[in-house]
């Protein structure tokens, strides 16, 4: 059965390329486009895995993330935040916040697939 | 720093943040035809593709050391300092460019005293100095050995990085931590920085306490050596 993986991102043409990446390697794709639709659809499609930009309107990424880590349902899914953060500095966040990796922008499809493939195979 | 800088400062980020979105947009557009995932592509193709996919990487190094650059200007102070194994510090750098140096055919030699050295500098700038010297030996000397040494010396710790590459022609050897400094013989972009990796570095080392020096022969290559305190400077 294909691995399902939410992408958040507030960015439609990040959402279009990402997609159709993560499709070609199959994966099963939904994507969310804010922080409250993306909690919304986590909730009700309880993906394999979660992609989201920190750099969003409220809530951001960050809060999104600990939203997730905070779901009963949610909180063993690996979240993976997406910044244009410098290596430190988003190692930093993604910790406080209870992210499992980051990837930072603009990311090589490679080491996005890499990372996916470490959490979720 | 100045509130006036702050803002600047804040604003300077969250711009590289926002360029950084369509970035990806573009990198991955093209990736996607250029390896094949959107449908078979010819040889031609894949070059132009592969070019284009090269420069977006230039661009964003660019983007990065600009960045990096105003940082530095934008805080004249001092950066918090600590005492730091050199050794560790030397093992965070090389981990962190170990895919370059894979990328790009070449190996690394460390030569460390058996007794660890300690230096007193800011982490997090000096690993950014180390790594952008080292990216510079690499990227003057693609498929060859890359040698770190260090050693002891009276309060002060002498970090030399060696390269066999093309050399510096003597005319350069004063200009080379000038920004944008270019010179025949560097037509080879690897990295593709803007020009600002030595300068970055020779700033971040001079504020704390350090110094940065070059020695070159045309086609035998380049020595940066790197002096910085052992202990706490005033």
């Amino acid at each position: 059965m294909k691995k399902k993986i939410l992408i958040i991102d507030d960015e439609p043409e990040i959402l279009l390329v990402s997609s159709s990446r993560l499709r070609a390697s199959g994966y099963t794709v939904i994507t969310a486009h804010n922080g409250e639709d993306a909690l919304a659809r986590a909730r009700s499609e309880v993906p394999d895995m979660i992609i989201v930009d920190v750099m969003m309107p409220p809530p951001d990424g960050y809060s999104v993330c600990k939203t997730l880590k905070a779901d009963t349902l949610l909180k063993t899914k690996p979240v993976l935040l997406c910044t244009a953060e410098k290596k430190d500095e988003a190692h930093t966040k993604s910790l406080q916040c209870g992210a499992d990796g980051y990837i930072r922008k603009p990311f090589n499809s490679a080491e996005l697939l890499a990372t996916i493939k470490k959490h979720i195979g | 720093m100045d509130p006036s800088h702050s803002e600047y400062a804040r604003i300077l980020t969250l711009g590289l943040h926002k360029i950084k979105s369509p970035l990806t947009v573009i990198r991955e557009s093209i990736a996607l035809v250029e390896d094949a995932t959107l449908g078979q592509i010819n040889d031609e193709q894949k070059i132009i593709l592969g070019t284009a996919l090269k420069n977006v990487d230039r661009l964003t190094h660019m983007l990065n050391d600009i960045n990096d650059y105003e940082m530095l200007l934008l805080s004249p102070d001092i950066p918090t300092s600590g005492d730091y194994s050199l050794r560790s510090l030397l093992h965070e750098c090389m981990t962190e460019l170990r895919v370059l140096f894979t990328c790009w055919n070449n190996t690394f030699e460390i030569d460390l005293p058996n007794e660890d050295l300690y230096v007193f500098v800011n982490k997090e700038s000096f690993l950014m100095a180390l790594k952008k010297i080292i990216i510079n030996a690499i990227q003057f000397a693609p498929a060859s050995s890359i040698l770190i040494r260090a050693r002891n010396g009276t309060g002060t710790a002498t970090i030399s990085v060696h390269d066999s590459g093309v050399g510096i022609p003597r005319g350069y050897l004063r200009e080379i931590v000038k920004p944008f400094t270019r010179f025949a013989a560097t037509d080879i972009i690897l990295e593709g920085g803007a020009g600002l990796g030595l300068t970055i570095a020779d700033l971040i080392i001079r504020r704390q306490g350090g110094t940065l020096r070059v020695a070159s022969e045309p086609e035998k290559g380049t020595t940066f050596t790197i002096m910085v305190p052992q202990q706490k400077w005033t």
